[in-house]
C-alpha cells in the first residue's frame, strides 16, 4: 500500500461514507432506491429488479428458512414516478409476495398498497381472513390514499377475493374494488387492456414447476420426524429370539431406513411431480400406486437379502407411509377442497394406519422366523 | 387444471336462484370457472366438481 493517498489504519475515505436517505435507527432495505414527497408524506420507491439477496432469500422461503417472518411493513410503495390518476395495486406483506409483484412492474408508474397479513401471502391470508376488506380500507385510511391518487379505483389480485368482500371495501374507504388477474406476470397485459383480464388470467395453474417448489418445505418439515422414526426402527428391528440383538438392529434396521427413504421419495416428492399422472383422484390412492412402484425397485436393488415375508412387511410399510406423505399434499395444492379432504382423510387414514400396524408386526416376527 | 381433478360430488357449493342478482362477480373471481352465464340476469353451476370451495364467490 505504499505510496497509495489514503493511509491503511484510518480506511478508505470516501467510498462508503454517505448513503442517502440514511437516518439514525433505521436501515434502508436494499429494494427502496429513493424516496419521492407527496401529499401524503414521503414514499418509498421500489425497484423492480429482484436481487441476488432476494433470490438467496426466496430460496431460504421454499426450504422453511426464515418463512415465518419474512414480511414488510404494511403501507403505501411506488414504483417508477407514480402520479395522482396512476392505479394503486393491493397486496400482502408477505415479502415473496411483494417481490413478485414489484418483479413484474418494470416500465410501469404505479402504487403498490401493502396491506398487513403478518408475512402471510395473498391467498393463504385471504382464506384465513386476515386480508380483508376490513384491512384494506384501513390500510387505504392510514396511508391517506385519497390524498394520493384522485380516482377511487383499487385493483385487488383476483385471489383475495377469498377474503375481500368488495363492497364492504367501498363502504368503509369509498373505494371501488377491481379485481385483478390471479398472476402478478399478467399484471401489465391488465392494465394495458383496460382493466380486462383474459379467461386463462382469472384460472389458477399447478403446472409441474409449480409443483416442485413445493417439494423443498415438505421435505424438511419430515427432519424431526426422521429423529424419531430411525431409533424406531433400529428398536423394532433388534427385536431377535435372544431379545435383541445389535447386529440384526443394524443390518435390518438399514433395510428398514432404506424403505422408509423410498416411501419419502415417492410420496412427498414424486407423487406431487407426477401428480396428474398417478391413478386415482384421490392423493392417497396415488400415494400407494407411486409406493408400489417404490416397493418393486427395493425389491429389485435387494434381492436375496430380505425373505418373502419381510418384503412384504417393507412394502406395506412404504405404501402406507407413501399414501399418508402423498395425502398431506392436498393442504398444498390450489384444487382440493377441504370437505373433499375430510372424506378422503375419513377413509384413508384407518387404512393407513392398519397397513403400518401389520407391517410392524410382520416385521418383527420375521426376525423369529 | 382440466387434467387435475379432485373428488367427484362432495362440494358443499350452491347456487341459489332467487338471491342471484346476475352480477357476475362469481364468474369473475372464481379461480376455476366454475360458474357460467345463464341467459342475460343468471348464472349457473357449469363445473361444480372443479369447486374448491375457496370461498372467493360468497
Amino acid at each position: 500500500m505504499a505510496g497509495s493517498k489514503t493511509s491503511v489504519c484510518c480506511g478508505v475515505s470516501s467510498a462508503v461514507a454517505h448513503a442517502p436517505h440514511e437516518k439514525p435507527g433505521y436501515r434502508l432495505l436494499d429494494f427502496v432506491v429513493n424516496f419521492m414527497e407527496t401529499p401524503a408524506g414521503s414514499v418509498p420507491q421500489v425497484r423492480t429488479e429482484v436481487t441476488r439477496a432476494d433470490r438467496r432469500a426466496t430460496i431460504g422461503c421454499r426450504l422453511g428458512i426464515g418463512r415465518d417472518r419474512y414480511r414488510i411493513a404494511p403501507g403505501i410503495y411506488a414504483t417508477g414516478k407514480p402520479v395522482a390518476d396512476s392505479p394503486v395495486l393491493v397486496t400482502a406483506n408477505y415479502k415473496l409476495s411483494f417481490d413478485v409483484l414489484r418483479s413484474h412492474l418494470a416500465g410501469i408508474h404505479a402504487w403498490i398498497l401493502v396491506v398487513e397479513t403478518n408475512g402471510i401471502n395473498v391467498w393463504c391470508a385471504a382464506g384465513k381472513g386476515s386480508f380483508s376488506a376490513d384491512e384494506v380500507a384501513k390500510q387505504v385510511v392510514a396511508v391517506g390514499l385519497d390524498k394520493l391518487v384522485t380516482h377511487r379505483r383499487l385493483i385487488l389480485p383476483q385471489l383475495a377475493a377469498t377474503g375481500v368482500a368488495a363492497r364492504q371495501v367501498k363502504k368503509q374507504c369509498g373505494f371501488e374494488v377491481v379485481w385483478g388477474p390471479v398472476h402478478a406476470r399478467d399484471i401489465i397485459a391488465f392494465l394495458d387492456g383496460g382493466l380486462q383480464a383474459s379467461d386463462a388470467m382469472r384460472r389458477v395453474t399447478f403446472n409441474l414447476a409449480e409443483r416442485m417448489k413445493l417439494i423443498p418445505v415438505e421435505l424438511t418439515h419430515l427432519g424431526k420426524t426422521t429423529l424419531i422414526v430411525l431409533p424406531a426402527l433400529l428398536l423394532l428391528s433388534g427385536i431377535s429370539p435372544g431379545l435383541f440383538s445389535i447386529h440384526a438392529a443394524l443390518t435390518r434396521g438399514m433395510l428398514a431406513f432404506l424403505a422408509y427413504l423410498l416411501a419419502i421419495v415417492a410420496g412427498t416428492v414424486l407423487a406431487p411431480a407426477l401428480l396428474p399422472w398417478l391413478p386415482g383422484r384421490a392423493f392417497s390412492i396415488k400415494g400407494v400406486a407411486i409406493g408400489m412402484a417404490a416397493s418393486a425397485l427395493l425389491a429389485i436393488r435387494t434381492t436375496g437379502q430380505l425373505t418373502k415375508t419381510e418384503m412384504l412387511a417393507l412394502a406395506l410399510f412404504i405404501m402406507a407411509l407413501s399414501s399418508y406423505l402423498a395425502m398431506n399434499f392436498t393442504g398444498s395444492t390450489p384444487f382440493t377442497s377441504p370437505t373433499g379432504v375430510e372424506k378422503e382423510m375419513r377413509r384413508a387414514i384407518p387404512a393407513q394406519a392398519a397397513g403400518g400396524l401389520i407391517a410392524a408386526v410382520l416385521w418383527v416376527s420375521a426376525g423369529f422366523l | 387444471m382440466r387434467d387435475l381433478r379432485y373428488l367427484r360430488g362432495v362440494t358443499t357449493l350452491a347456487y341459489e336462484n332467487e338471491r342471484c342478482i346476475g352480477c357476475g362477480n362469481c364468474i369473475l373471481v372464481c379461480p376455476h370457472s366454475v360458474f357460467a352465464r345463464d341467459g342475460e340476469r343468471k348464472v349457473r353451476l357449469a363445473d361444480p366438481d372443479g369447486c374448491m370451495e375457496c370461498g372467493a364467490c360468497a
